[in-house]
């Protein structure tokens, strides 16, 4: 019921075009920030680890191979790494994690 | 005349709707559009979690993959709303802002690369509108929409890229590309407002009272299936439905179709080479209906 309340409030006290930028900071106001920033060092260990931020599983291996669609190339994350090492991100996402 | 663009499929389509990148292949196909596969892309990156940690990382990250893109001499493609909005948003900033793009190109030596500002990222959206436009598809639809009541949601991270060639007060361009297929284009309260699919691993229930307010806007406006151009809102959108109708036993039954599978629909594609099966929310009454009409 809270969050019917807290969208309808959104939505009344706001113009159109409304965007999520606009709805992250509302919702912030009202709800804690910790599981926000949880979920984006998961997504951001992910495009270190693996170069994509979803990873492929096989159910969906066999759905490209039903809609007759090429093999993923394997991302290759050694770019992002270094990358990550010069400008000194996959520091901050171990201590965040 | 045959485009030529490198192709970005991004993260999330490829592993988790090929259907979408299916029906995009095959649809560009028939418009004469060659897609460059590109070696070397990595995610685009995702826009909101790597800005949020570290700009100049979401930056380089985004400049490495439209350099793969520049060594080609190919504009950029782009499927997903998400990736558009990245690179998209990164190109125009590191062409316009003389030290961001120093600043970038210092860490992109380190692996060998520089951005050089060279060329455009374009949503497979903007490519159909502009670039191929609104008459040529037109031309190429054998099997028209006729009486189908379709609404659209552009989602939040198309309008950077919207703002260049529509109006994002009132945004038409993906209304004309279904009306061009022959249907009515609805229009509904909450067409502008987020899905907020975002908010869904931080607070579901929150995040599924917005999907639940498109689903009664859609419902009171009659709309027979929403068209959309991200795989986010897709997921939020279709998925969602199926959550809130397990929930609450209200059954609101509005497929979520990528615009390229309703193309491909009016394009004379089946269905199932459309990969509409594979939805959650079944489109086979509106297919159907599609088809009789047409009989």
């Amino acid at each position: 019921m809270r969050h019917k309340l807290i969208v309808n409030k959104i939505l009344r006290e706001r113009q159109l075009p409304f965007f999520a930028f606009q709805l992250q900071s509302l919702i912030f106001k009202e709800l804690t920030l910790s599981g926000f920033f949880e979920n984006c060092n998961y997504i951001v260990s992910l495009v270190l680890e693996n170069g994509s931020a979803v990873t492929l599983t096989n159910s969906m291996l066999k759905r490209r191979q039903q809609l007759g669609l090429p093999e993923i190339s394997i991302s290759d994350n050694a770019e992002i790494s270094k990358l990550a090492r010069a400008i000194g991100l996959r520091k901050t996402v171990k201590e965040e994690s | 005349m045959t485009r030529k663009y490198a192709f970005f499929p991004g993260c999330m389509i490829p592993a988790r709707f090929p259907q979408f990148e299916a029906s995009a292949l095959k649809v560009l196909k028939v418009l004469d559009i060659e897609l460059e596969k590109i070696s070397g892309w990595t995610c685009c990156p995702e826009p909101l979690s790597m800005q949020t940690l570290n700009k100049e990382m979401w930056y380089s990250v985004a400049a490495r993959n439209i350099s793969l893109a520049e060594s080609e001499g190919l504009d950029i493609l782009t499927l997903c709303n998400g990736c558009n909005d990245t690179l998209f948003e990164a190109n125009k900033s590191l062409k316009a802002d003389e030290t961001l793009r120093r600043n970038v190109n210092r860490n992109l030596r380190e692996i060998g690369r520089s951005f050089e500002g060279k060329i455009a990222v374009k949503s497979v959206l903007r490519v159909l509108y502009e670039d191929i436009g609104v008459e040529e598809i037109k031309r190429h639809v054998k099997v028209p929409l006729r009486g189908a009541k379709v609404a659209v949601h552009y989602g939040c991270h198309m309008f950077p890229e919207l703002e260049e060639f529509d109006d994002i007060k009132h945004p038409h361009s993906l209304k004309d590309l279904v009306h061009a297929l022959g249907a009515e284009v609805v229009s509904y309260p909450s067409e502008m407002v987020c899905c907020a699919a975002f908010a869904r691993p931080i607070n579901e229930d929150l995040s599924l009272e917005f999907v639940k307010k498109k689903l009664e806007d859609l419902a009171n406006a009659s709309a027979e299936c929403l068209v959309v151009m991200c795989p986010y809102c897709f997921l939020q959108l279709d998925l969602g439905q199926v959550t809130i109708s397990r929930k609450s036993s209200r059954n609101y039954n509005i497929p979520i179709v990528y615009y390229t599978q309703l193309l491909g629909l009016a394009m004379g594609f089946s269905p199932r080479e459309m990969g509409l099966h594979y939805h959650m929310t079944k489109i086979d009454n509106f297919a159907e209906r599609i088809a009789t009409a047409n009989s």
